[in-house]
């Protein structure tokens, strides 16, 4: 199961790998912003459920809550 | 308009054009920003005249959403078509068993490693990240190197270096991109069956062909062989 920045949707895409979660996230940031660790989980946990639910190769979901800005405590 | 421009470069003052393809690698290297150069002249164009607007809304506002989704969008349109690798295959196999009872392994081009364990690019120890940045031919023909971070590695021992993105988060906190603690936590709560010990990184920035054909199917043998059912991939 694949975890990545949206940014690189088409590319990725024409890869077909079996399971992808894109993220709408700045490069260098595909879980979220240094320290937003309910983000981090939360990602893994709809990442992890492709595992699951997907059911052909080249499976691609889009994870919708946006990209939060920090400071978070580290 | 275009013969004043070619006449200010060729007397010696910077075009738009030349200003925009700094940002990759150039006198300004941001490698946040280097897809300006990858882009159009006109989405660089937009794109900036954009993000003094959002600038000036941000004064007010403090919302800073707006920048994060034209950072995005502008990216997301510099790197839009299918590139280099094209597969018609789509390789699936079914999870023999339920997420909460797997093993799951995870792996990321990050770049990250273990301090006291550096992969040493080139047979260089130490290697900087500004030193990284001025070797990127170099890495991009060589073959990769994979970091084996064993799960029990502090966050303070964690270091990261790549010479193709920028790095700041994941040297922030490595879980924005090589998420070992959101991991053990995962496993602690028995969302996951167990985390493979180690967690493994490389720099992505490779010779793409031979990772492919040889190296990668190598390295997922090392990963079944420490027990991986599934894997958590993450492409930087």
């Amino acid at each position: 199961m694949i975890i990545m920045s949206s940014v690189f949707k088409d590319r990725t895409a024409a890869m077909n790998p079996a399971r992808i979660l894109l993220t709408p996230h700045p490069m260098g940031r595909p879980l979220s912003a240094p320290f937003d660790s309910e983000k981090q989980k939360d990602i893994l946990k709809v990442g992890l459920g492709l595992l699951e639910s997907a059911t052909s190769g080249g499976t691609i979901v889009e994870y919708e809550k946006p990209y939060r800005t920090g400071p978070f405590e580290s | 308009m275009t013969t004043n421009d070619t006449s200010e470069s060729s007397s010696g003052k910077e075009t738009f054009d030349e200003f925009r393809t700094s940002f990759s690698y150039g006198s300004r290297n941001d490698l946040l920003f280097k897809w300006m150069k990858t882009g159009s002249e006109e989405l660089a164009d937009e794109f900036l005249r954009e993000l003094l607007d959002l600038i000036g809304s941000l004064i007010d506002d403090g919302d800073t959403k707006p920048i994060v989704e034209a950072i995005v969008r502008a990216q997301s349109q510099a790197y839009s078509g299918a590139g280099h690798f094209e597969y018609d295959n789509k390789p699936f196999a079914v999870l023999d068993q339920p997420v909460s009872e797997s093993r799951i392994a995870l792996l990321t081009t990050t770049g990250h490693f273990a301090e006291g364990d550096d992969p040493k690019p080139f047979g260089m120890n130490g290697l900087t990240q500004e030193q990284a940045v001025g070797m990127t031919g170099e890495f991009g023909k060589a073959d990769p190197v994979l970091s084996e971070i064993p799960i029990t590695t502090s966050r303070a021992n964690t270091r990261v270096r790549h010479g193709g993105y920028d790095i700041r988060a994941a040297e922030a906190d490595r879980n924005s991109s090589l998420p070992i603690d959101r991991m053990i936590e995962l496993a602690d709560e028995g969302v996951i069956g167990e985390f493979v010990n180690p967690a493994y990184s490389f720099v992505g920035l490779t010779s793409q062909l031979r990772l492919r054909k040889e190296i990668g199917p190598a390295w997922a043998e090392k990963a079944k062989a420490a027990g991986a059912q599934a894997a958590v991939l993450v492409p930087i």
